[in-house]
């Protein structure tokens, strides 16, 4: 992650989190809000149920004052009831009390009996005391009447009433404020005000007629009849004020008061307040949680993202480990073909020219398989997959191998190569030889590439082990006097890829990883490796490893025992040749199959070939093989279930048949798990010609078998190791003295001689062709084999050549043309045809001008001339070069049958399909062979020219068209 | 964190949503004035030309003036049908519960009780309730009056009256009325037959023409809802006095006059209390003074003598100087009722009215 995306995710996180609060924020004033809101109505609907109370004890009150006077009626009433005629002494006293008032009685016919009689479409209450009803009755401008009936046993006799006149109905009958504030009136139905609030009292007074409040009163009224009393809060000029009604009982008249808000709330305030500060502080802690859980968030999200990276990161370390792996597998398959080839080619061929490229090739493409080794056990160690298998070997055997190795490459070099090693260690070891041989080979290899004169020296001490008795440390120092390293740069050798100094290494090849596979390795086995380094003097690598002791058997002078080995070192040669013995060989990869078969021809051995599981099973069903060699890694049916398969096969014929797995798999352990699997033993690819045999002659019946050594080969052997040059020292402990000289190549030693077509008598072609020269073409071509087979070459070109060039002219395709006419000059050239070389030298700089625009003018000219020699040049030596191909083999080579051929052409048609030229050169190879049928003659030749061109149609035409 | 994002988002927004829903709900109290919509079930038909055409056409009359919306239902039993219609009116959002007979009271009580928030008006009942009001008019004022007509015009001194069945109600009215025609006429009685169907037309039919048969009556009442008496009345020429409607267009040969109910002022009236919320339930009894009842204008068969104190005795009754039972009254066995100077409570009137005045004369 960079910084400015640090900064960005940061900004993100930033802008997240600011948004999560606003929107928390957001939630927790809604919540407030609300909440506050919720409070001041439950608080307001608490006052109102105060107010309301309060009003209804006030209406109480007045409806009490109302009962009181028509109770003090009603007294009076009863006595009326008793007898006939009353005497109206009770109401004057009452009268008399009370001026304010006037009390009167009358008939139910309205005549006055005491007092003035009031009629009842006046006062209704006296229409209700005529039909027996008690009653109270305002009348605007008259006054507040109580009237009751008077019975006479059912009936109603007389109404007395009581009116008091509105200016003194206050005094009377009026209502005193809530707890002494606001004011309060009684009102009737039609809202006139009975009797009004206390006269003369302030100015709250006056509310009664504020607009907002008779709004607020006209709301209470509408409340007061499902309730029967109801408050409510308006705001007025005096402040916020609660208003109030209640039905007075027993009447038609209610009441309506106010009073200010703060006398209602007294305290109740605090309560709101209250709520609103616990609120505020939890909305804090909300707040402050909701930070900080968002905080932790954004940090476990950061490291959600750090860890999916290295998931990531791993996953396509993991994939690229796979990658390599595969890779190096896939790599080493095409390699194996290669070098098999190459094999065949240096078995073949006599031409020491052609065994020198050969060589090179062979050498190069070992080291290409060296490099694809290192990655592929480099993938291992990173997919965590190498293992390291603990067995007892023998030290002496593993220094010898890698001596010789050494040695041979030190000798490329012309360094000095000493072994030292002391006699005292025990021969027997437990380890893991394998891992062990590579470490030794990398650090040696190491040295003798970067050393360029002088020595490399191996030395192998023992450290004891005070407490262990069973083990000890080996002590492995490589000292060389090569270019050495810088003291800065020692850390960087052990890291994967890095290669130091690179400016002077830059010819030195590797992959870098040679240090870095062996350190892990060492690592693995619980080891070490140490540098030290003088730059431009020399480098000394310290391998320190502890091994478990097996046999105590010293190992004793390792000089002679080195010595006895380079001896049994043999060239290469068929070892044995069993003409009655036949094999199987199965592979799915059909040009392995042409690399073991090539190998053996030289044997004689009977061998048949399968490209699948099933096919071998078909086949060792009818055919017994004296040994089978199996590929493992095979589509469909893998090596291992096919030799299962063999084994089990009832009526087979090769259930005890000794079968070899071959196999591209390098892994530890390999050859372990292919014994368990069944398997007789195991060859790993690519399988080297030696090996192949030494196996070969192992398990085929010894009867079938005529080991074979040519006196020439032998012969050719010691020859060679007279000639050799690199001169070894090796050394045993402090005997440094005795030195040998050994004269073998490991693996490319002693060659075949191979037999080959006739010789054309190139001599005589040069002497009787003026054209040419053999001085010149020897110059070049150097024997007279490859002179050979170069006119050869040259003689069928110049046909089609000659026709290419003149049509290029033709088309004024002069690119091609100087192409063309280059290639004439340097093919002249080799075959000492110099003049026409000149002459196409010159014609090819005419055509170059011609590219760049000049016009040399003449061309066409020169060209015809240059293509008559040409021609004439053909004509020459057509003579030398006899029918062409018959000539070639005719003589030497068993003829093909026609079935044989056409199954050939048709491996062509197919391959050629799918483009693979390698495929159809081995098959061309094989056919070379053997003589082809006359009447199969120039369909054949033609054929080898469209190979050598890669006409791919022209190869297809003339394979399928029969 | 996207979703957590939404989540919190959403439940703000439902969060304002029901914040906005309760604040509206808060300030909306029951203070809402938009009209109720009303029913009015009858015990009869519509068509009745009588009671229930009265409150019928008082209910219309309100509706067209106002646009209130008024679903009518006639003939309505008095059983768990009209519980069963009320509860589907209720739940179809109607809000004044009008029906028009004592019947129905025992329903309506329950009902009122079990939905506060629908009014109730019943007429001819007595109970009353917060929601629940009881209603009708003191049509015995206006029968005394007609008793006066009735009085005055009979040669033969003998009136007919065709009661449905004796409740507290139809002896009042049949008592003023006989009080009004003995005030006139002393030598005067009115014979009182019972049909005991409010609506059955062939036993009134039967009833009236059986009393016509055995009395020589020349002037007819009824407090019956089917005004088949008066048919069988006018078909024999006997003077007609209606009742509860005025039908003078249907016995144009024999009508004199009737006791007739406007309903419409007292609806709006009551309807217009339900809509203001300014509704009392209470029993209520308007007398002429109101104008609820009326003495419907004298056909030119009335002997003109008649009005002067026909005029007087209604303007003692308006302003209050007189109530029909005002003493002295006597029942038809002479025992004194009411003593000269007294009158007869409500209650009375109301409950305890089992007894005919002097000058009724029953089977």
């Amino acid at each position: 992650m960079s910084d400015k995306q640090r900064v960005i995710r940061w900004n993100h996180s930033i802008m997240r989190l600011l948004l999560t609060l606003a929107v928390m924020l957001l939630v927790l004033l809604a919540i407030g809000l609300f909440l506050y809101l919720r409070v001041n109505t439950l608080l307001n609907v608490y006052m109102e149920e105060q107010g309301k109370k309060q009003a209804e004890t006030l209406s109480e009150v007045t409806s009490r004052q109302f009962e009181g006077e028509l109770k003090a009626l009603s007294t009076v009433a009863s006595e009326f009831t008793k007898v006939e005629e009353v005497s109206v002494d009770a109401i004057s006293a009452m009268q008399e009390a009370d001026h304010e008032s006037r009390i009167g009685v009358q008939r139910v016919d309205e005549t006055p009996y005491f007092g003035v009689p009031y009629g009842a479409d006046t006062f209704e209450c006296i229409e209700s005391a005529i039909h027996g009803e008690q009653a109270i009755s305002y009348v605007q401008g008259k006054g507040l009447m109580f009237c009751v009936p008077a019975f006479r046993d059912k009936n109603v006799a007389y109404v007395i009433y009581r009116i008091y006149p509105e200016s003194k109905l206050y005094s009377h009958v009026g209502v005193a404020g809530y707890s002494g504030f606001g004011s309060v009136c009684i009102m009737d139905r039609e809202g006139h005000v009975v009797i009004p609030a206390r006269a003369g009292e302030n100015e709250e007074k006056m509310l009664f007629g504020n607009r907002n409040v008779d709004d607020g009163f006209q709301e209470l009224a509408r409340e007061l009849f499902t309730t029967g009393s109801a408050a409510t809060f308006r705001s007025t000029d005096n402040g916020e004020q609660m208003l109030f009604a209640a039905e007075i009982a027993g009447s038609e008249f209610y009441l309506k008061g106010y009073v200010p808000k703060r006398v209602v709330q007294e305290g109740v305030e605090y309560v709101a307040m209250l709520v609103i500060l616990v609120f505020l502080i939890l909305a804090a802690l909300v707040f402050l949680g909701g930070f900080l859980l968002t905080r932790l968030e954004i940090r476990a999200q950061e490291s959600e993202q750090l860890r999916e990276a290295s998931l990531v990161a791993e996953k396509s370390n993991a994939a690229k480990s796979d990658f390599l792996a595969n890779m190096s597998h896939e790599i080493r398959t095409p390699i194996n073909a290669m070098l098999g080839m190459n094999e065949m080619i240096i078995r073949e061929s006599d031409n020491e020219r052609v065994r020198n490229y050969a060589d090179n090739i062979d050498s190069a493409g070992k080291n290409l398989l060296s490099i694809i080794n290192d990655i592929l056990d480099f993938s291992k160690i990173e997919a965590g997959r190498m293992e390291i298998t603990e067995a007892p070997y023998q030290l002496s055997s593993l220094l010898n191998d890698v001596s010789n190795m050494i040695l041979f490459r030190a000798r490329t070099k012309d360094l000095e190569f000493r072994v030292d090693v002391d006699e005292s260690i025990p021969d027997g070891l437990y380890g893991d030889e394998v891992r062990i041989r590579q470490v030794f080979v990398n650090v040696l290899s190491n040295a003798v590439k970067y050393t360029n004169e002088g020595s490399v020296t191996l030395r192998v001490r023992a450290g004891r082990l005070p407490e262990e008795e069973e083990a000890l440390n080996l002590i492995v120092t490589v000292e060389d006097t090569g270019i050495g390293i810088r003291q800065e740069d020692i850390d960087k050798l052990f890291i994967k890829f890095e290669r130091v100094d690179l400016l002077q290494n830059r010819t030195v090849e590797g992959t870098g990883l040679g240090l870095a596979i062996t350190q892990k390795i060492l690592q693995l086995m619980g080891g070490d490796i140490r540098v030290q380094s003088e730059y431009g003097k020399g480098s000394i690598f310290t391998v320190t490893l502890k091994q478990k002791i097996v046999a105590k058997e010293p190992i004793g002078n390792f000089r002679i025992k080195f010595e006895r080995g380079l001896k049994e070192i043999k060239t290469y040669r068929e070892t044995f040749r069993a003409k009655g013995a036949k094999i199987l060989v199965v592979d799915d990869t059909q040009i392995n199959l042409t690399v073991i078969e090539g190998l053996l021809k030289k044997t004689e051995l009977g061998i048949d070939t399968a490209t699948g599981g099933e096919d071998a099973l078909k086949l060792t069903m009818g055919t017994p093989y004296d040994l089978i060699l199996m590929d493992q890694r095979m589509p469909k049916m893998d090596g291992s279930e096919a030799m299962k398969r063999i084994r089990e096969q009832e009526s087979g014929c090769n259930v005890h048949t000794p079968v070899i797995a071959l196999t591209a798999d390098a892994m530890q352990g390999a050859r372990a798990r292919y014994l368990a699997a069944g398997f007789t033993d195991y060859l790993s690819k690519p399988v080297d010609g030696h090996t192949l045999e030494t196996t070969l002659v192992k398990y085929l019946p010894k009867e079938k078998v005529v080991l074979y050594e040519r006196e020439d080969a032998e012969a050719a052997g010691s020859a060679e190791a007279d000639e050799s040059t690199g001169g070894i020292q090796t050394g045993n402990g402090a005997d440094n003295a005795g030195g040998i000289q050994t004269g073998e190549e490991s693996s490319a030693g002693g060659r075949i001689r191979v037999d080959t077509s006739p010789e054309i008598d190139v001599k005589k072609i040069y002497e009787n062709c003026d054209m040419l020269s053999y001085e010149e073409a020897i110059q070049y071509l150097g024997t007279d084999e490859i002179m050979r087979m170069t006119l050869e070459q040259y003689y069928e070109d110049i046909k089609p050549n000659a026709d290419e060039i003149e049509a290029y002219l033709k088309a004024g395709d002069i690119r091609n043309y100087t192409v063309k006419v280059h290639a004439l000059k340097s093919s002249s050239r080799l075959i000492g045809a110099t003049a026409l070389s000149e002459e196409a030298r010159k014609l090819e700089e005419a055509g170059n001008a011609m590219q760049d625009g000049e016009d040399t003018g003449a061309v066409a000219e020169k060209t015809e001339k240059l293509l008559e020699n040409y021609r004439k040049l053909s004509d020459m030596i057509g003579p030398y070069m006899g029918t062409e191909s018959g000539g070639e083999n005719a003589d030497y080579f068993p003829e093909i049958r026609q079935d044989e051929l056409y199954e050939s052409y048709d491996a062509i048609a197919e391959f050629a399909a799918s483009f693979d030229l390698d495929s159809i050169d081995l098959v061309m190879e094989q056919l070379k062979e053997y003589r082809v049928p006359d009447q199969e003659q120039e369909r054949y030749t033609k054929l080898k020219t469209a190979v050598r061109d890669s006409d791919w149609e022209k190869i297809t035409q003339l394979t399928k068209g029969e | 964190m996207k979703k957590a994002f939404f989540i919190i988002l959403g439940i703000l927004v439902c969060f304002v949503i029901g914040l906005v829903v309760i604040s509206h709900s808060m300030n909306t109290k029951d203070t809402e004035s938009a009209n109720r919509r009303i029913a009015l079930l009858m015990n009869g038909s519509r068509e009745d030309h009588s009671y229930c055409q009265a409150q019928f056409e008082g209910m219309l009359a309100y509706a067209e003036k106002s646009g209130d919306e008024v679903v009518y239902y006639d003939n309505v039993a008095p059983d768990e049908r009209y519980t069963d219609l009320v509860e589907q009116l209720i739940a179809s959002g109607y809000g004044i519960i009008v029906s028009d007979s004592y019947i129905y009271e025992p329903a309506v009580t329950e009902l009122a009780h079990a939905h506060p928030d629908v009014y109730f008006l019943n007429a001819s009942g007595t109970q009353s309730a917060g929601n629940y009001s009881s209603y009708l008019g003191r049509l015995y004022q206006v029968r005394y009056l007609t008793g006066i007509v009735a009085g005055m015009q009979t040669k033969t001194n003998k009136i007919g009256y065709i009661i449905a069945m004796p409740t507290p109600e139809t002896i009042r009215q049949a008592n003023a009325f006989t009080i009004g025609v003995r005030k006139v006429n002393a030598d005067a009685e009115v014979y009182v037959r019972y049909t005991n169907h409010w609506n059955n037309d062939k036993i009134a039919e039967t009833v009236t023409k059986k009393l016509i048969k055995e009395q020589d009556i020349d002037v007819l009442t009824l407090h019956t809802n089917t005004i088949m008496p008066l048919r069988v009345a006018d078909e024999n020429g006997i003077y007609t006095i209606g009742n509860n409607r005025d039908n003078r267009d249907l016995f144009p040969n024999t009508y004199l006059t009737a006791c007739v109910f406007d309903w419409e002022p007292f609806f709006e009236e009551r309807i217009g209390e339900c809509n203001r919320n300014k509704f009392t339930g209470k029993h209520y009894w308007e007398g002429m003074r109101t104008g609820l009842v009326q003495l419907a204008p004298l056909t030119d068969l009335v002997s003109p003598s008649v009005r002067p104190i026909l005029n007087a005795e209604k303007h003692k009754i308006i302003n209050g100087e007189y109530d029909v039972f005002f003493g002295p009254l006597s029942d038809r066995s002479g025992y004194i009722r009411v003593r000269k100077g007294e009158n007869l409570p409500d209650t009375q009137l109301l409950q305890h009215m089992d007894w005919y005045v002097k000058g009724v004369s029953l089977e």
